[in-house]
């Protein structure tokens, strides 16, 4: 993808430079991009380390149970097919909401990283239920799934530690001042894939 | 407002000296260890961002980006979202480090503290990169069809870019 993403942006510049007869600008702009990515992680350096360690003894002392407690009671609206086999009794189940569990709380705090295998773990999970339906088609998702992968790409951090880096690298006079609207635009974005996926599924026909 | 905010940071890190003296984990490693954590994220983020900075840079100069934001503009002016956060908004999807590139180039061509530095703030903190995601998890799970999810996906990271303005307007405005 990233290769793509710069043979177009690299192979369009050129083009239009040419046209616009701004290639010398164009030249100049490849050191000074250079130069500025290596003074940008360099102020990022020491805001990331500072709120990544916070986030970690915060996730230490427990916070994680306190999220998957938050949770729960959510997931039950977003996941109602994998609910229904847990409700049956489903060991399964009971893993696999464990999984969505542990992949969203890692996502609010922030912690991209791990977050990312928790996920693949729990789709999986999801997956093999909806394969034990009959009649479910093995090479397509079902409405948890959807629901599951459109909610990750609404993202939802406690402190968005990357992005304060940078806004007090760029010199912010208060980089922390977004935090409170940030969350009420995370809350509003969950809550429209939510709905989203919900109308659609409805549309289509599916039974919830 | 401010008063309370000012106090926020402070506290936190007040907090966390709290829990360094009364809990008998060794949180000072954990301490150690995230921070570590972080700078290893970015060590392995340098590599990237050069040559995508690099590539934002070039679009930049050579003129292309503005006649990007000028011809998508009005499209996004009708759900007052600002042409300056145009390329940012269509690069987010896409990759996680691309559109870091490219908020850092609107807080440097804008201001972190600008409307539009202050709404791609929001952007970056509520939306993820779609594409990536849907790769790695549906290819995980073997899923061909995926049915509505990447037009839900989308739509949301749409709304998002609205919602992003909307409450940057109100918090800010």
């Amino acid at each position: 993808m990233l290769s793509k993403i710069f043979g177009v942006i690299s192979l369009l510049s050129v083009i239009i430079a040419v046209f616009t007869g701004r290639i010398q600008q164009v030249g100049l702009s490849v050191a000074e991009g250079a130069d500025s990515a290596v003074r940008l992680i360099i102020s990022l350096a020491g805001m990331m380390c500072l709120w990544s360690g916070i986030v970690r003894v915060m996730q230490r002392t427990g916070l994680t149970e306190i999220l998957a407690k938050i949770i729960s009671p959510v997931l039950k609206i977003m996941l109602p097919y994998t609910y229904k086999l847990k409700k049956q009794g489903s060991k399964d189940a009971v893993c696999a909401l464990q999984s969505v569990s542990a992949n969203i709380s890692a996502n609010i705090l922030g912690l991209g990283n791990a977050a990312t295998p928790l996920g693949v773990d729990a789709i999986k999970k999801l997956g093999v239920l909806k394969n034990k339906s009959k009649t479910a088609d093995p090479d397509a998702a079902n409405s948890d799934m959807i629901m599951f992968v459109v909610f990750n790409c609404a993202s939802f951090q406690i402190i968005p530690t990357t992005l304060i880096a940078l806004r007090s690298a760029a010199g912010s006079s208060n980089a922390f001042e977004v935090i409170p609207a940030v969350w009420l635009c995370s809350l509003a974005t969950a809550v429209f894939a939510v709905l989203t996926v919900k109308l659609f599924g409805f549309i289509g026909g599916e039974k919830f | 407002m401010t008063s309370i905010a000012s106090y926020t940071v402070p506290l936190i890190l007040a907090g966390v000296g709290f829990l360094f003296l009364t809990s008998k984990k060794d949180l000072f490693n954990e301490f150690i260890q995230g921070a570590r954590d972080g700078l290893e994220t970015l060590i392995n983020l340098l590599p990237t961002l050069i040559i995508l900075v690099v590539g934002v840079s070039m679009f930049r100069a050579s003129g292309g980006l503005d006649m990007f934001t000028d011809f998508l503009g009005p499209f996004f002016a009708l759900l007052n979202i600002p042409k300056e956060i145009v390329g940012f908004i269509i690069m987010r999807p896409f990759s996680g480090s691309s559109s870091t590139a490219m908020l850092n180039d609107i807080f440097t061509q804008y201001g972190a503290d600008s409307f539009a530095g202050r709404s791609a703030s929001l952007i970056m903190g509520s939306s993820d990169t779609v594409f990536y995601i849907f790769a790695v998890y549906f290819g995980a799970a073997k899923v061909k069809k995926t049915g509505c999810a990447l037009s839900a996906a989308l739509l949301t990271q749409l709304f998002c870019a609205f919602a992003a303005c909307l409450i940057a307007g109100f918090f800010w405005g």
